[in-house]
């Protein structure tokens, strides 16, 4: 093999002349350096895209979620706590269930978290979050959000009807003929009537239309749980990702609780994201197909052009693998070409997205991502390095592949006819 | 001791489909030329000059007959075998010097070395050789910047980079004007008159570069008529 060779002719016929040819390499290698570069840049607002949506997630649910394996609640939270701050964790009891608001004849059904407002202040960053009033959850306070504000069309000061499940399930009796009863010796419990003290905003929709705080008493009074009980802990550690670890030390501290980490909780999510991810490579990937068949097109041309010359190559000593090795390393030289031009562009293109969306919504005289929907302020984008070895070989080789066609022709002429080609 | 014959050619038939029909171009070819000699080849057009050219030079396979060079028949190379016989034992020269006008004059004249299994003092050679035709002042022009004279001399000098024994030159002159010509005629002078000289097949169609040849062969009708 004379790889030094062959690697050199082929540098030579790609190296660019005022022909025909030449042009139609260029628009190979650019045609592959925008297949790069776009895939680059979905794949890295995709990623960008998702750590948004983990650190949302870190943000407003906790790294592990602790409930008793037997009851309902937990009677005594603060022997988890303890334990789970043994392991360096950061713990809080909460109580967290669903209930129905009332809105004139209508109800709306949303989750309660019931906190103790000082300790959320320190692991549940609800202090930064509040957008009007101050964080208070005192006897009969809640905290709604932007959203919920705007669905029930409330703000501060305003009163909120909450109804309990257990309290309504407790007036009724279902008898043994399978009617219901209403508990004629029972009380008649009423709903509770709660005064709007902040409004918050995590940027996060379905958090955000869903969640009410009020404080823990409170909420153990509306669930009729014992006095100091929680119906789950939450647990924050500094190594979000290393909770699985975390998780399997405090089990064997606590085995009579069940516990569910983040990633367990929204394993649908992030299964999603990543699809969307693979999926979004999947497609983008056919623009540097398309390119590497520009590829093969080029190549068939310059094999056409060049038919006296391979005849030559041949006629002095080179067989017909060398000549199907140039042609193949052509198609790699614009892989490579291309994928470093895409790489550049792509990372161009991420580094400089916000102000390219902003120019881009400027010129089309609308906003392109509205931050109503999206929830963030800028573009996300971050580049992986995975993903950018895992596009550039792709690319690379799908060119190189675009190759062997135009390398098998060169390959099986027949050199006196080739030189007789005059 | 050397063999004197160094191409003994027997009974050769080549024949080429042309749709339906065959066109039978050698019909039994018989010549044996000595090592060192200058053989000059004299045919009209499509006699099959250059189908025997490239027979010689392994490019083409015989239907029938036996080819035998410097002891080894051709029927035993096999297509990998033959690249590497024609890269170490022949150099071939065209009417239309066929340069890679991707590359320098002094790489064109390195390629057959590049192709090869040794590539030591490629550079050495190939300059040696240059400045043996004299055009140690053009190694970095493209063909394109070059004269035919002198791309026919740097094709001279690329067909004698690897030292082969055999030099198969298709009407070497035919492109150029007389002057040029002869110019190109003087090195292959040279080269015969050279002590342990290449053996020279030339195809011509000039009588007067004929005469310069120890041996005149003619193809006509497919067979080498020297009557």
């Amino acid at each position: 093999m004379n790889l030094k060779t062959e690697f050199f002719l082929a540098r030579r016929y790609m190296r660019p002349k005022r022909s025909a040819v030449s042009i139609i390499t260029i628009i190979s290698v650019i045609g592959v350096t925008l297949g790069v570069a776009v895939l680059i840049v979905v794949l890295a607002v995709m990623t960008g895209f998702t750590d948004i949506m983990k650190q949302k997630l870190l943000d407003t649910r906790a790294h592990l979620q602790v409930y008793s394996r037997f009851s309902q609640s937990i009677i005594d939270p603060a022997r988890v706590i303890s334990a789970s701050e043994k392991l360096g964790g950061r713990a809080i009891a909460i109580v967290d269930r669903p209930a129905l608001i009332q809105r004139k004849r209508s109800f709306v059904p949303k989750g309660i978290i019931g906190i103790d407002p000082e300790a959320a202040g320190k692991v549940f960053n609800l202090k930064e979050q509040i957008k009007h009033g101050k964080l208070s959850l005192e006897h009969n306070e809640v905290i709604i959000s932007t959203v919920i504000a705007r669905e029930l069309n409330l703000w501060l000061g305003d009163k909120l009807i909450v109804h309990s499940p257990p309290r309504l399930a407790k007036m009724f009796n279902v008898g043994k003929d399978g009617k219901v009863v209403f508990n004629k010796n029972d009380r008649v419990y009423l709903p509770e009537e709660y005064t709007i003290s902040a409004i918050y905003s995590f940027g996060k929709y379905d958090f955000d239309r869903n969640i009410i705080f009020m404080g823990l008493d409170d909420a153990d009074e509306l669930f009729q749980l014992p006095w100091g009980a929680a119906s789950s802990v939450y647990i924050w550690i500094d190594e979000p990702f290393a909770i699985d670890g975390f998780a399997d030390k405090l089990k064997a501290e606590l085995p009579m609780m069940r516990m569910y980490t983040w990633k367990e909780i929204n394993r649908d999510l992030l299964g999603v994201l990543q699809v969307e991810k693979n999926m979004m490579f999947f497609l983008m990937i056919f623009i540097v197909l398309v390119a590497a068949f520009s590829i093969t097109n080029t190549l068939i041309t310059i094999v056409y052009q060049k038919t006296r010359e391979i005849g030559l190559l041949k006629a002095l000593g080179a067989s017909s693998a060398s000549i199907m090795r140039i042609f193949i390393f052509q198609g790699f030289i614009v892989g490579v070409l291309g994928s470093s031009c895409g790489v550049l562009m792509g990372w161009l293109v991420v580094r400089y997205r916000n102000g390219l969306v902003d120019f881009i919504s400027k010129m089309a005289g609308r906003d392109l991502f509205p931050k109503e929907f999206y929830f963030f302020n800028e573009l996300p984008g971050r580049i992986v390095l995975s993903d950018l070895l895992i596009i550039c070989i792709s690319a690379v080789i799908l060119c190189t592949i675009g190759g062997i066609i135009p390398a098998l022709s060169a390959a099986i002429q027949d050199p006196a006819k080739s030189l007789r080609n005059e | 001791m050397e063999q004197k014959t160094f191409i003994e050619v027997q009974n050769i038939v080549k024949s080429y489909r042309l749709g339906k029909s065959s066109i039978e171009v050698l019909r039994g070819v018989n010549f044996a030329v000595e090592r060192g000699s200058w053989t000059a080849l004299l045919g009209a057009s499509g006699s099959g000059k250059t189908t025997l050219l490239n027979i010689l030079g392994t490019l083409e396979r015989v239907d029938s007959g036996e080819v035998i060079c410097n002891g080894i028949n051709y029927r035993s190379l096999r297509f990998r075998n033959a690249n590497m016989f024609r890269n170490e034992n022949i150099g071939f020269i065209f009417q239309l010097y066929h340069m890679l006008p991707e590359l320098t004059l002094l790489q064109n004249v390195m390629l057959p070395g590049m192709f090869g299994s040794v590539r030591r003092d490629l550079k050495f050679t190939a300059l040696q050789l240059l400045d043996k035709v004299g055009l140690t002042h053009r190694l970095k022009h493209r063909p394109s910047e070059l004269s035919g004279g002198e791309q026919q001399r740097a094709a001279i000098a690329r067909a004698l980079l690897n030292s082969p024994e055999l030099i198969l030159a298709d009407e070497p002159t035919g492109n150029l004007d007389s002057h040029t010509g002869g110019e190109i005629l003087e090195i292959f002078k040279q080269l015969h008159a050279e002590k342990n000289g290449v053996t020279i097949f030339m195809i011509t169609h000039s009588d007067e570069v004929a005469a310069l040849a120890d041996t005149v062969f003619h193809l006509k009708d497919g067979v080498i008529d020297n009557c």
